[in-house]
Formats: structure tokens, C-alpha cells, sequence
């Protein structure tokens, strides 16, 4: 019996072992650990300031492990297979006498169990928060299983895109689409329903027993009632059996199509000659290289180039106007000009920071998968200017979004009912704020495009991991001193410091450069 | 005037933290030659090319390419180099003109030249028909070419190619070849690194054998072949024994050795001085004793043999 089972568990197993080995594992899960043990000292230090300090502990431990799950299950996870498919080594994987199943458990099923191996290792520190007080035992390993039923479900999403689709970057869409479609999508739809039936004052039985349960599956909210219980709750929270089912039947999916989804036979097939001549006549009318070769390429093959910019553009402004839409019928008035320009400046901004932390992840990444690094570093322009060419391809892919930002700042102040520029008040808190925020964006830059030549996979969601703790961290320190001087000075200070350790790690990113290329 | 050598290594070095990748390497390069570099797997010869393509830089020891140092003139040494590195490193969304086209203008090349050299390459290595091709529609072996072509765009005086020929058909092999003799009578130094013997022997004018780091042999592939004997040795192989033909070719003046047949297979192995006797008058004494000679030829060593001699058996630790 054992014997048959052993290809089964042959990949996972050798995963398994090699995460174990793995030095990210050890300094994941010590990091974690001393997150915790933080969060719990610093909420130890205003223990008499809250009525529940263990539940503010709890609060927050959660949060960042809700938000680590979504970001890091979206980038580990979506790549199970793709990257199998990318290097076309997935047709060996499939001569050996690993099955389908085998090649699920040990491709994504490992990464799983790393992933809930995280989560485990932090229950012992947070049952700490049970002695500040404010939370139960039942609550805390409750949040846990929601958040592992959690991680299980994305996991199982992703590992089926990453089935069907070629590409990671395909496949990470693909479980964000399903993720909205699934968590987001039925909030607008369940407001815009509920708004227009309290119109016609008509009852909406099944519309609330609908949002009752979509909010009861969705591990948000259901983290929440895990937090704040309102009397007595089952074990088995309203989300977990859910996302635990949901999962199965999406790891059954991924199985049944392994199959027809990677047939390694196309995967060296040449394009047909009649398909790549009609593509290229399409893309001769691009202007040719001039002085900055390096950034028109990533101008055009890495941004998608000026179709690229007027596709982001236009997807941009429809879901903005989507959403300005939807807030029109939820309060069910005419929107002003202001209303509309923050609305176009809050989904500008979170588009703008989504793209700078993708566009700075991709930057080195996309030569490091391709193996062209060495090839570039031959060429005679120096480190440097490599660095600053691939910046300047590279920035243009923010203009939509940047556009869309300060279209939104100009309807916010420009408008006949907007405010005046003379009501901001460029305070000094305004400013130590804004510098601070454009320090923190830069690090965030640095930081990725660092991780990036060091990581092969999801630079931008350890980036983004290391700055939300940076930021919690921050929060933590500078709470309790209200005094504007004081605001002032901390913001300065800790610019200060972001800009020191931007430096720090930007004066590596050449030498890491040379180093990854040596290593091609 | 002289020129420098367009390679010079001098006691080069290369250890990846513990482990000793190159230890004590010196050689150099002539202008204009084929230069072949073969070693075991694991001998340091990536490591080697890595530090000539200015990707690594020397721990210990110097190593000049065309007279200048490869770190304080790195720059210079790039525009004269061309690397090929052993693993296909290309922009696959790219057609083959606009790979090559990037190339030249990262280069510094201007519209015009590029339009002229990429027309030039695309012609020597068969392309021509293929530019508006996507790369990664290419099979691998054109793909082999279009990486020759990329390193050839800026008109680099010295290619350094890591295992050009690994993983092509020998149609394409061949091709491959007939392509670097081309370059060579272009004036073009090529540095080659393979591990297919056979071609390097027919296509190498020199050639540096490395072992476990260190270098085991380098001067002209003539000189691996033949080994280390006093003249020119020549074997002339019967159709049966015949005795009375070393008594006949030891007579003759200038002669230093015959050696008679070891193992039955009728072949006796003739040395002796150039300067005073000519293979000529051998084969005509050697037919004047009556013998039936079924070949006379050079006397020398198969390239594997030679390579098995200076490389020892086993994994390096």
C-alpha cells in the first residue's frame, strides 16, 4: 500500500524538504513570531488604556494575517504550474511516473502546508492575548481556522488557474477576478438592490437572507463576528465549511483538467509562420530603438506599449466611473464634482500604488526569468544606466493611473463646488505627512525592484508585507503623542529613516545586479 | 608591430565561496585564431568565459582582452566582445529584426548601420528569410543562430561562445561550423568552449585544455595531437607482417625509431627528423621492400585520446 502511494507523495514530500531547508522558512516564521510578541508588548505598555487589550491584539494579528494570506497566496499559489509551464519543464515532470495528483500535491499542496505552518506556529504567542484580557481561547483558534479554511480556498483557486491558464501572470488575474467575483462583486450588487427596493419600499426577504449569507462565507466578515461574538457561536463559523468545500471541489477541478489544460506537446511547438507574420506586421510600425534601447524595450514588450498605456487607461476610467456609479446609487443623489474627483482620486491612488509596486517587481524580474541579465550586463553602459533605462521604460506605465489621480485631485479642488487650494493649508503636519508618504513609496520601490534580484517569486507581496509591518510598527510607537511638534518631528524622523534605508538597500541593487547576471 | 595577444590570462582565480571554481589559470590568444577550450563538466570553464565576458571579475590574477585590463576598461573591452552564453537568453515577444535591431542601438549603433550590419548578419547565418519572425516561434536551432547574429551586430573583433553547438541537430552542427570558419576568415578571434572534440579538432587552431581549475594544456591543436616526440612520426599499416621493412626503413638516414606491430594488426610506427628524410622516401623505401601498404599516414593522437590522457577519470568534489 505504501509502496503505491510513494509516487503520489514523491514531489511533495521532496517540496516539503526543501522548504525545510530553505532558509526563508526559519526567518518567515521567526519574524512572525516577533511580530506577535511586539504587537503583544506594545498593547502591554496602554494596558490600562483599553477596556480589551488581548482583543486589540488579536484585532490586529489578524488583519496581517488576512492581508499576508490574500497578497502572498495570490502571488505563490497562481504560480504552482505556470512556472513549470514557462520553463517547459512541465513534459518531464509528466515522463516521470509522477500522475496528475502528484504533481497538484507536491507543486501546490507543499507550498500549502508552508503557508499553514505559518499560521500554526503563531497560535502558541497569540493565546498570550488571552491573558491581556478581552478574548476567549475558542475565539482565537476560531479566527485561525477561519483564516487556514481561508488560505486552503485561495490556494485551490489559484492552483486551478495556474492548471488552466499558460502564464503566472494570466493565472494571478484569473484568482483575483474569481476572488472579486466571489467576495466583492455581490456587495455592490446586494447595495445597488437593496437601494433601489427601499425606493420602492417593497420588502427584499430573499435579498437579505442572500447578503446574510454571502456575509456569512465571506472570511472577512466572518472574521469579524469571529472577534466580537454576539452570544454564542459554533465552532464551525459560518465561512469555514464554505471555503474548506470550496476548495475541494476547486483541487478536484485543477485535477480533472490537468490533463487537457498541460499537454506538454505544445509547449515547443514554433508558432505558425502565417500567425507570426501577421502579429509582426502589426508591430513594424513601432518606432525603432534610439539612444535609450533599454528603455524602449521595456517600454514597449514589458508595459505593452502605447496600447498597453490607452488599454490601462480606458479600463481605468470605466471602473471609475463604475464605482462613482454605484455610490450614486447607493445614496441616491447627484453626485457633485467633488464627490466625483474623490472618488477618482482614492481608486487613481490604490491603482497608482498597486502598478508602482508590480511595475518595480517586474522591472528585474522579467530578465531573471528570461535569463537576459548577463546578456544586458555585456553591453557597454555600466550598471547605472541599465538601472536608470529600465526606470525610465518603466515610468510610463504609470500614467494612467497617475493621470487618474490628479484628475481627481484637480475635480476635488477645481471644481465651481469644490474646495480652494487656500483650504488644504499647507501645514507643517501637511508637509512632514506628504514626505513621509513619498518616502514610504520609494522604499516600497527600492524594496521590490531589491527583492525582486533576490527572490523568484512574490517580491511585491514581501514588499508589500514588510512595509504594512513597518508601517503597523510605526503606528504602534507613535501612538499616544498628540502634540503637532511632536507629529512633526516623528514624521521627519522616520522619513529621515526610510530615506537612510533606502539608500542603504539601493546601493546593493547594483551589486546584486552583477551578481544574479554572473549566476545566469 | 606586434599586437598584444587579443586573450591574456595571467594566474586567474575564481572561488564561489569555499569552493575553488579556477585556481590557477594562465593562457593566452592569439589575433585571428580559433581558440577551442574544453575541460570535464565542472573544469571552471563558464567560470572562465564569465570573467573574460566581464560578468565576474577576477579574484586574483590578470586577464587583459586586446592589451586592456577587463575591470579598469570594462567598457572598452564590451564593445569589442561578444558573448554567447551557454543557455538561450532572448526577449521571445521580440521578432528577430527587433531583437537584433536592440541590440545595435544598445550598442550605440545608429539607424543606419544597424539596417546595413543586420542585413550582413541576417545573410551569414541563413536568416534573412526569417526577420519578421517572432523569436519564440524559432526552433532551436535557428534560435542558435539568431544568438550568433545578436553577438555579432556591433562587429565585435573577439565572439566568446559557451557550447554553441549544444543541443542542435548535426545538420545544424555542421552549419554552425561551416559559420565560424566564415568569421575566421573574416578576421574575427573566436573563443569556443564544447565538448564535442571531434569538431573542435577540425575547426581549432588552439586550444587549452582545463582540468579540476587548472589548465592541463594549451598550445596549438597540432601540437595536443601529436604529443611530445622527437620528429614527425608516420604509421604505415600492411596487409599482413612484414619483417624485412623495419631492417629497410632503419637503414635509411634520419630515421629514429620503428616500431614494429604490438598487437597483430600489421601497423609499424615510423619517427624521424624532418630535417634530414621526407615522408616521401619512407613510403618509397618502405614499397622497395616488398610490403603491401595499405595506408601511411601522420602518426597522431585522436583529440579524445589526447583528452583522456591530461583529464583524470571521476567528479571533481
Amino acid at each position: 500500500m505504501l509502496t503505491k502511494l510513494r509516487p503520489i507523495f514523491a514531489l511533495f514530500v521532496r517540496s516539503l524538504r526543501e522548504q525545510s531547508r530553505a532558509k526563508f522558512t526559519p526567518l518567515a516564521r521567526g519574524s512572525l513570531a516577533l511580530l506577535l510578541l511586539f504587537f503583544i508588548a506594545g498593547n502591554e505598555q496602554n494596558f490600562t488604556r483599553y477596556s480589551a487589550p488581548g482583543q486589540q491584539v488579536l484585532i490586529m494579528v489578524v488583519m496581517v494575517n488576512f492581508f499576508a494570506i490574500a497578497i502572498f497566496g495570490l502571488s505563490t499559489f497562481a504560480s504552482a504550474i505556470t512556472e513549470e509551464k514557462e520553463e517547459d519543464t512541465l513534459g518531464l515532470l509528466q515522463m516521470t511516473r509522477l500522475n496528475p495528483l502528484a504533481i497538484l500535491l507536491g507543486k501546490s499542496t507543499a507550498r500549502l502546508c508552508e503557508g499553514l505552518l505559518l499560521l500554526a506556529v503563531q497560535v502558541p504567542f497569540t493565546m498570550l492575548c488571552i491573558t491581556l484580557g478581552g478574548v476567549s481561547l475558542e475565539q482565537v483558534l476560531r479566527c485561525y481556522a477561519i483564516l487556514a479554511a481561508f488560505l486552503f480556498f485561495l490556494c485551490n483557486v489559484a492552483l486551478l488557474w495556474s492548471v488552466i491558464c499558460r502564464r503566472t501572470s494570466r493565472a494571478t488575474s484569473m484568482t483575483v477576478l474569481t476572488g472579486f467575483i466571489l467576495y466583492v462583486l455581490p456587495l455592490f450588487m446586494v447595495s445597488i438592490a437593496m437601494a433601489s427596493m427601499f425606493r420602492g419600499g417593497r420588502p427584499a426577504g430573499w435579498l437579505e437572507s442572500f447578503a446574510q449569507t454571502w456575509i456569512g462565507i465571506n472570511p472577512a466578515f466572518d472574521l469579524v463576528k469571529a472577534i466580537e461574538p454576539r452570544g454564542a457561536m459554533p465552532f464551525a463559523t459560518d465561512s469555514l465549511t464554505p471555503s474548506l468545500g470550496g476548495g475541494v471541489i476547486f483541487f478536484s477541478l485543477a485535477w480533472l483538467l490537468f490533463k487537457p489544460c498541460c499537454n506538454s506537446s505544445g509547449e515547443t511547438v514554433p508558432q505558425s509562420p502565417k500567425k507570426s507574420a501577421a502579429t509582426a506586421g502589426r508591430r513594424i510600425s513601432r518606432r525603432r530603438p534610439g539612444k535609450r534601447a533599454i528603455a524602449w524595450k521595456d517600454f514597449h514588450f514589458l508595459g505593452g506599449g502605447m496600447r498597453g498605456l490607452l488599454i490601462r487607461a480606458a479600463v481605468y476610467v470605466a471602473m471609475a466611473l463604475l464605482f462613482v456609479w454605484w455610490l450614486a446609487t447607493i445614496v441616491r443623489s447627484s453626485m457633485r464634482t467633488r464627490d466625483v474627483g474623490v472618488m477618482f482620486w482614492i481608486f487613481g491612488l490604490l491603482c497608482f500604488s498597486v502598478e508602482f509596486g508590480l511595475v518595480s517587481a517586474r522591472m528585474f524580474a522579467a530578465e531573471r526569468k528570461r535569463k537576459t541579465l548577463g546578456v544586458l550586463c555585456t553591453l557597454p553602459l555600466g550598471t547605472g544606466r541599465i538601472i536608470r533605462e529600465k526606470i525610465l521604460g518603466a515610468l510610463p506605465q504609470l500614467i494612467p493611473s497617475a493621470t487618474l489621480t490628479i484628475t481627481g485631485l484637480v475635480m476635488i479642488f477645481g471644481g465651481a463646488d469644490g474646495r480652494r487650494w487656500d483650504d488644504v493649508g499647507f501645514t507643517p503636519e501637511f508637509i512632514a505627512g506628504l514626505f513621509l508618504a513619498v518616502s514610504a513609496y520609494i522604499f516600497f520601490a527600492v524594496l521590490v525592484m531589491y527583492l525582486s534580484l533576490r527572490m523568484r517569486r512574490a517580491p511585491f507581496a514581501t514588499g508589500l508585507c514588510v512595509v504594512f509591518v513597518l508601517w503597523i510598527i510605526i503606528v504602534f510607537t507613535l501612538d499616544g503623542h498628540h502634540s503637532s511638534n511632536d507629529a512633526v518631528a516623528q514624521m521627519l524622523t522616520i522619513s529621515v529613516l526610510t530615506w537612510f534605508a533606502t539608500l542603504l538597500i539601493a546601493a546593493r541593487i547594483p551589486h546584486r545586479i552583477a551578481i544574479t547576471a554572473a549566476a545566469e | 608591430m606586434d599586437h598584444p595577444p587579443v586573450i591574456d590570462i595571467r594566474n586567474l582565480r575564481h572561488a564561489y565561496k569555499n569552493h575553488v571554481a579556477v585556481a590557477d589559470v594562465t593562457f593566452t590568444v592569439g589575433r585571428g585564431s580559433i581558440h577551442g577550450f574544453v575541460g570535464p563538466n565542472g573544469a571552471g570553464k563558464t567560470t572562465t568565459l564569465k570573467v573574460l565576458a566581464t560578468l565576474l571579475p577576477p579574484q586574483t590574477g590578470t586577464v587583459l582582452a586586446f592589451g586592456k585590463d577587463i575591470v579598469r576598461e570594462r567598457n572598452d573591452v564590451r564593445q569589442k566582445i561578444g558573448y554567447m552564453p551557454d543557455h538561450f537568453s532572448m526577449y521571445r515577444q521580440m521578432t528577430v529584426f527587433e531583437y537584433l535591431d536592440f541590440f545595435g542601438a544598445a550598442y550605440g549603433m545608429n539607424q543606419a548601420q544597424r539596417d546595413k550590419t543586420i542585413g550582413d548578419v541576417l545573410a551569414l547565418t541563413d536568416m534573412a528569410g526569417r526577420k519578421d519572425d517572432f523569436v519564440q516561434g524559432l526552433s532551436r536551432g535557428m534560435q542558435q543562430r539568431v544568438s550568433l547574429a545578436r553577438v555579432l551586430v556591433h562587429d565585435p573583433d573577439l565572439l566568446l561562445l559557451d557550447e554553441p553547438a549544444s543541443g542542435l541537430d548535426p545538420r545544424a552542427r555542421i552549419e554552425l561550423m561551416e559559420i565560424l570558419q566564415e568569421l575566421k576568415r573574416l578576421g574575427k578571434t573566436i573563443f569556443i568552449s564544447s565538448h564535442i572534440l571531434s569538431e573542435l579538432a577540425e575547426l581549432c587552431d588552439s586550444v587549452t585544455i582545463l582540468d579540476r581549475g587548472a589548465v592541463k594544456y594549451t598550445g596549438t591543436m597540432r601540437g595536443l595531437i601529436v604529443g611530445e616526440k622527437s620528429g614527425d612520426a608516420f604509421a604505415i599499416t600492411l596487409a599482413a607482417e612484414h619483417p624485412p621493412l623495419v631492417s629497410a626503413l632503419s637503414a635509411l638516414p634520419g630515421i629514429t625509431r620503428v616500431q614494429q606491430p604490438v598487437n597483430g594488426d600489421a601497423r609499424y610506427t615510423v619517427e624521424f627528423d624532418p630535417a634530414t628524410l621526407t615522408p616521401n622516401a619512407i613510403l618509397q623505401a618502405a614499397l622497395a621492400s616488398g610490403a603491401s601498404i595499405t595506408s601511411f599516414q601522420e602518426d597522431v593522437k585522436h583529440l579524445n585520446q589526447a583528452f583522456m590522457d591530461l583529464t583524470e577519470p571521476g567528479v571533481r568534489a
